[in-house]
């Protein structure tokens, strides 16, 4: 791919991103109804006075959408910073304990990549009950993982470069040796992991929301609209068309993104993005 | 041979005692024993130069009393004493707390030595407040009064400069900055001076002898370069697979080596004597650290060998004042 074509790509993809967040922060401002409140027309088509249409029970499609936008950003950022909180900390201090420390990381991390992060979800949930704070709390605790790989395969190459040496030979503590010469080396690393994780983490936000277990009525969420409109989709097509292209497009950005962010910062990363995906769903 | 160095200090005047220190990396091929029962001391304020050919175990010597033998390696025996406390036995903090200290040490090509994403005025405040105890807010203008100390020209310029900005006579000046931020007792450094043009080595020389005078400091120079060693170090030690074969006063050693291979570095030794056209090059290479003969471990080179070399491994020994040789063969009947 010629290189200005990925930048567009990755241009586009940042506008989305900055749009999406606009909408989802100013949402109370640009919602022309209550999303929660039921109009007296259901299942309207889209037109002059709902511009996207209602649902069943009345309520405005575009309202929704916007409100929904904060639920799946939300969830889906917060669950990242979770992820990556874990994943940093954990990869710092395997990559630089080594030996049984590095060990027991590395194996928990390997244990935790075989359980299917959304069967692992449905567990919890099932146990403690559906709420969006349960989802972002699971898919941040499951989540860490691959940055907790990234992290230390870093400190494994940066820990014996000779300006650590160095700084050790005259005293520097480990610890600060650690957040203010190492993983200052990782940020580009990490951004990028954490961009390409959101992609996947919205979606496995919807999915939930989808299944009932993520944010829950009155509530708005993309997810929760796709599951509404399963029973009417055949005659009211804008009810589930709406939130699966907005779905769709807020995850591939947030991928374009990290993909520019990538071969922005950190081009020996190219085959993290395969790995990223291929580690959920 | 009338003009001696100065005589070695006294034992309890020792600042840093080492003691048949035995340093391996397990490998494929065995394990490899990179030093061999390395014996020296050092006393305050005094310079000991540490010299031998690559791979001889010099920075293994440097990094094993530090404590920062890269893993899997492993100081397996011996002591080390600084200061009366013995150094291997120290836990990690203890030990942390000891480098920069008590002990800095400082390496060859400096700008590999600094965080590459930082100002160096920033690094040298850091290093201020971590181990010099320098109050938060005085760190940066503390920081450049050491870069003025160290005859940095334009100091609070350079402390805005990133790393690659500086030149390695730079660089080098503010390796120095950093290894005196802790008021150290002992400053070893491995090949400082070596790589840079020779001006500047010798501007380098000159700087930490300043500065080691001034504090009182000792130092461990560790170098190839003799010229270099006969300049700075009172006394030399010469390193040979991993242990010290000839330890004495500089001019002692230089002026009447006894061991072959001090002899042989002599003569290695480029000079602009017209007399002698071609360097002496030692043939033969020395014993790989994974097969260590249990003989003299220059045997294989040593143009003065004989039977019993072969037969059994020399022990220390006594040549003159303060000087001591481990090699078998009398001292050259010819030399001194």
């Amino acid at each position: 791919m010629p290189s200005s074509l990925g930048r567009r790509a990755a241009q586009v993809g940042g506008a989305i991103v900055v749009l999406a967040w606009a909408a989802a922060v100013c949402a109370p401002l640009l919602s022309p109804y209550d999303p929660a409140a039921f109009e007296r027309m259901q299942l309207a088509p889209p037109g002059r006075t709902h511009w996207l249409g209602t649902d069943e029970i009345g309520r405005d499609v575009l309202s929704r959408l916007l409100f929904g936008a904060r639920s799946s950003l939300l969830v889906g950022w917060l669950a990242v910073v979770i992820a990556i909180s874990i994943g940093t900390v954990v990869g710092l201090v395997a990559g630089w304990g080594g030996g049984v420390v590095d060990a027991v990381a590395m194996r928990s991390v390997d244990l935790l990549l075989a359980f299917p992060r959304l069967f692992l979800a449905l567990l919890v949930i099932a146990f403690w009950g559906p709420s969006a704070w349960l989802v972002t709390v699971v898919l941040g605790l499951t989540g860490w993982m691959t940055t907790a790989r990234l992290v230390r395969a870093q400190v494994l190459a940066l820990r014996d470069r000779e300006f650590i040496v160095a700084a050790r030979a005259v005293g520097m503590p480990v610890r600060r040796l650690l957040w203010r010469h190492l993983l200052p080396q990782c940020t580009g690393t990490i951004v990028v992991a954490a961009t390409l994780m959101l992609g996947n983490t919205i979606l496995a936000e919807s999915a939930l929301s989808f299944l009932g277990l993520g944010v829950q009525v009155p509530d708005a969420s993309w997810g929760g609209m796709l599951n509404e409109a399963r029973g009417v989709w055949r005659s009211a097509w804008w009810l589930a068309l709406f939130p699966g292209v907005l779905i769709t497009c807020t995850v591939i950005a947030h991928n374009l993104l990290g993909d520019g962010l990538r071969d922005w910062l950190d081009p020996r990363m190219s085959r993290i993005e395969s790995a990223e995906r291929g580690n959920s769903e | 041979m009338n003009a001696l160095a100065p005589m070695p200090s006294t034992p309890s005047l020792a600042l840093l005692e080492v003691e048949g220190l035995r340093t391996e990396f397990p490998s494929a091929e065995g394990i490899a024993r990179v030093l061999d029962g390395v014996t020296f001391t050092l006393a305050r304020a005094d310079t000991l130069g540490l010299v031998g050919e690559s791979g001889s175990g010099k920075t293994m010597t440097a990094l094993s009393i530090l404590g920062l033998v890269p893993p899997p390696g492993k100081v397996t025996s011996g002591a080390v004493r600084f200061e009366g406390t013995e150094l291997l036995k120290l836990g990690p903090e203890a030990l942390r707390r000891v480098r920069g200290r008590r002990i800095a040490l400082i390496f060859q090509e400096p700008n590999g030595t600094f965080d590459p994403v930082m100002q160096v005025g920033a690094q040298v405040a850091e290093l201020l407040r971590e181990v010099g105890d320098v109050e938060t807010r005085a760190a940066d203008r503390e920081a450049v009064d050491l870069l003025r100390k160290v005859h940095l020209p334009d100091p609070s310029r350079v402390a805005r400069l990133y790393p690659h900005q500086l030149s390695g006579g730079m660089g080098q000046r503010v390796a120095v900055a950093m290894a005196l931020a802790g008021r150290p007792k002992l400053l070893i450094a491995d090949e400082a001076a070596s790589g840079l043009d020779l001006t500047i080595q010798a501007q380098i020389r000159e700087l930490l002898s300043e500065v080691q005078s001034e504090r009182r400091m000792a130092m461990l120079w560790i170098s190839h370069d003799l010229g270099s060693v006969a300049q700075v170090a009172s006394r030399v030690a010469v390193m040979y697979a991993g242990r010290i074969v000839e330890t004495g006063p500089t001019r002692r050693v230089f002026g009447a080596p006894h061991h072959p291979y001090t002899r042989a570095l002599l003569r290695a030794r480029p000079t602009l004597d017209r007399r002698r056209r071609s360097l002496e090059a030692l043939a033969g290479a020395a014993p790989l650290p994974t097969r260590l003969p249990a003989h003299c471990p220059f045997y294989d080179r040593c143009p003065a060998r004989e039977e019993r070399c072969r037969q059994e491994d020399p022990i220390e020994r006594s040549v003159g004042p303060a000087h001591k040789v481990r090699c078998l063969v009398d001292p050259s009947s010819g030399a001194s």
